[in-house]
């Protein structure tokens, strides 16, 4: 199947529903529907595919690439997205007037993740980015309006940014193709001095998506302040596709100089994010905080560059897009039952409603990086890696997790903790939450307990996301 | 030359983001280091004394000095683009002059609007 449908069905649902408003609900969930089966289906095969599109041959035309590594992500995002939009249309009161929105963060996060043409990726950014801005308005208050301005003008300079570094990068190697271009670097066709600035451009540009350290004051407020859909899609879904488009893109045409510098941020970011989220007195700007720090850990994997760093970035994605989604939905159910998401607020929750409990349980020790969990795996293979770099780098990441470790089991036992407060109801949980929240939570127990052989997939991933890119150049030169 | 000219607007803006208060001015920046880049990106294909890179019965050798087209059509779509977000970005500056009453930073943030 050609990936271009994944990019294609939501798009033309989007433009028709832009017209059909009454039914523009039933369109996204039939785009949501169709995105997570093809997502599937394309998973089933293996190896480096390039998809040309309108007949162009890539290092001329632009192309959509399918390697082991998207295998992996297409279907996560996809299915994540999904996901969300079950739970938002379980609600009765689910506004139509944001749903041409959801649809074409769809597409575009699809884009992001198939295009290796380097302005594609520029154009589907915006059209992500603009999508991010107006679900980040959706909060009911005026902060969220002020939170979301925020978040375009970051964005809108580090899209521009991010422009720069790709005309400079197109004025020394004379195409856009992210292949043809790493085929050119490897063999040492472009002058060091100009790759230098031109990865560095690209870092600050698409740094504020993917919340590395100096680009991310966006974060806290979007994500406290917007409503709870647009959370759970703007903290699960969206990673998956920014940061793998980070690791993809600097990969292939970043400066070796470069890549040292992703090895600071990100550290920066982890150790930073980690603290910060653990000074935090309600749920959702601990959550929000933590995926600064998680989407730091993800990527100075990236400076490494090895394939078992790879594969412990694309862990960690996958770990922490999971994890979220249960933690987030978890909180916006809180938010909307109880009121509140302090900690007070939630002592007995894990009494009152056992389920949450277990599902919030699972998903924070996986995310901290419990044994038996998926998390343990990722941040141990990430830990192993990082010896590779300097001896400070793995100390700190441990000290980070340290710390991750003692703020996530406080909000555990906070769910324990006998509640002294007036009588509350028992709660009920709506069935769909609780059905997708231990379909998630069984997941991250399966790929923490399973045997070594169902990791595999994983370090094809990597593997891919080092060499699939490049190799495929390879082949386009000799092609042509 | 354009080139230094076209990086020095690009600064120009980023400085106004940075100075103004007010967010239209704010936009009005971005605008203006917008139109920075995208004219340094039509620099990369200008060539001395080239011509329009159409095949016609005036230009008709391959030979000929043709400028790249392709840096035009990026800049284009990246215009198209900068219109988008900034129609995007007024209509927000509406929602927020009529929920809180002012679209200055430092008014905004002291009513807890930007900061925590």
């Amino acid at each position: 199947m050609n990936p271009v449908w994944l990019i294609a069905v939501p798009l033309a649902l989007a433009f028709i529903s832009t017209f059909a408003n009454k039914i523009s609900n039933w369109l996204l969930i039939l785009s949501a529907i169709f995105n997570a089966v093809a997502g599937i289906f394309l998973s089933f095969s293996s190896g480096t595919v390039s998809y040309s599109i309108g007949g162009w041959r890539p290092p001329f035309g632009i192309d959509l690439i399918v390697t082991d590594a998207t295998r992996i992500l297409l279907p996560v995002a996809n299915i994540l997205f999904f996901f969300a939009v079950i739970i938002h249309f379980s609600k009765k009161r689910a506004s139509e007037k944001f749903s041409v929105v959801y649809t074409i963060s769809l597409a575009s996060l699809n884009g992001i993740l198939l295009t290796n043409d380097l302005f594609n990726l520029f154009v589907f950014l915006e059209i992500a980015g603009v999508a991010a801005y107006l679900l980040a308005m959706t909060g009911k208050k005026g902060e969220s309006k002020v939170a979301a301005f925020k978040y375009l003008l970051l964005g809108s300079v580090g899209s521009l940014l991010y422009l720069l570094g790709v005309a400079v990068l197109y004025a020394a190697a004379g195409t856009l193709n992210i292949s043809a271009i790493a085929t050119k670097v490897s063999d040492g066709l472009l002058n060091g001095d100009v790759m230098l600035v031109s990865s560095l451009l690209m870092i600050a540009g698409l740094g504020v998506e993917s919340k590395l350290v100096p680009f991310n004051g966006w974060v806290p407020g979007v994500f406290t302040k917007s409503s709870n859909m647009a959370t759970l899609v703007l903290a699960s879904v969206y990673p998956v596709a920014m940061i793998s488009t980070f690791s993809r893109v600097i990969l292939a045409v970043g400066d070796r100089r470069a890549l040292d510098l992703v090895i600071v941020l990100g550290v920066a970011t982890v150790l930073i994010g980690e603290v910060i989220a653990f000074k935090q007195r309600n749920l959702r700007s601990t959550l929000a905080y933590s995926s600064i720090a998680q989407s730091g850990l993800a990527i100075f994997l990236v400076g490494i560059g090895t394939v078992e760093a790879l594969t412990a970035s694309v862990m960690l994605i996958i770990n922490n897009a999971l994890a979220k989604f249960v933690l987030f939905s978890v909180d916006s159910y809180t938010t909307e039952e109880l009121g509140a998401d302090d900690l007070e607020s939630l002592y007995g929750l894990g009494r009152m409603a056992p389920v949450v409990g277990l599902i919030f349980t699972v998903s924070a020790l996986s995310i901290s990086g419990m044994p038996l969990f998926f998390g343990f795996r990722a941040k141990l293979l990430a830990i192993s890696s990082s010896f590779e770099s300097l001896l400070v780098v793995p100390i700190v990441i441990l000290l980070a997790a340290v710390i991750e470790i003692t703020y996530y089991f406080r909000w555990i036992f906070a769910l324990y903790r006998p509640y002294q407060g007036e009588e509350r109801a028992r709660l009920s949980l709506p069935l769909e939450l609780m059905a997708i929240g231990v379909v998630l939570a069984a997941i991250l127990v399966f790929l923490g307990s399973s045997s070594y052989e169902t990791l595999m997939t994983f370090s094809k991933a990597g593997n891919a996301m080092v060499d699939a890119i490049i190799t495929l150049g390879k082949n386009l030169i000799g092609g042509v | 030359m354009i080139q230094y000219f076209s990086l020095l607007l690009t600064a120009i803006g980023i400085y106004g983001l940075l100075s103004q208060k007010n967010l239209v001015k704010l936009i009005v920046s971005l605008n203006i280091a917008e139109i920075g880049v995208n004219l340094f990106i039509v620099s990369i294909g200008y060539i001395e004394k080239g011509v329009v890179p159409i095949l016609s019965s005036e230009n008709n050798s391959s030979t000929l000095l043709f400028v790249d087209p392709l840096p035009q059509a990026l800049v284009l779509t990246s215009i198209v683009i900068g219109v988008g977000i900034t129609a995007l970005a007024l209509a927000i500056i509406v929602t927020i002059s009529h929920s809180k009453g002012t679209i200055d930073i430092d008014e905004l943030t002291e009513r807890g609007g930007a900061e925590e």
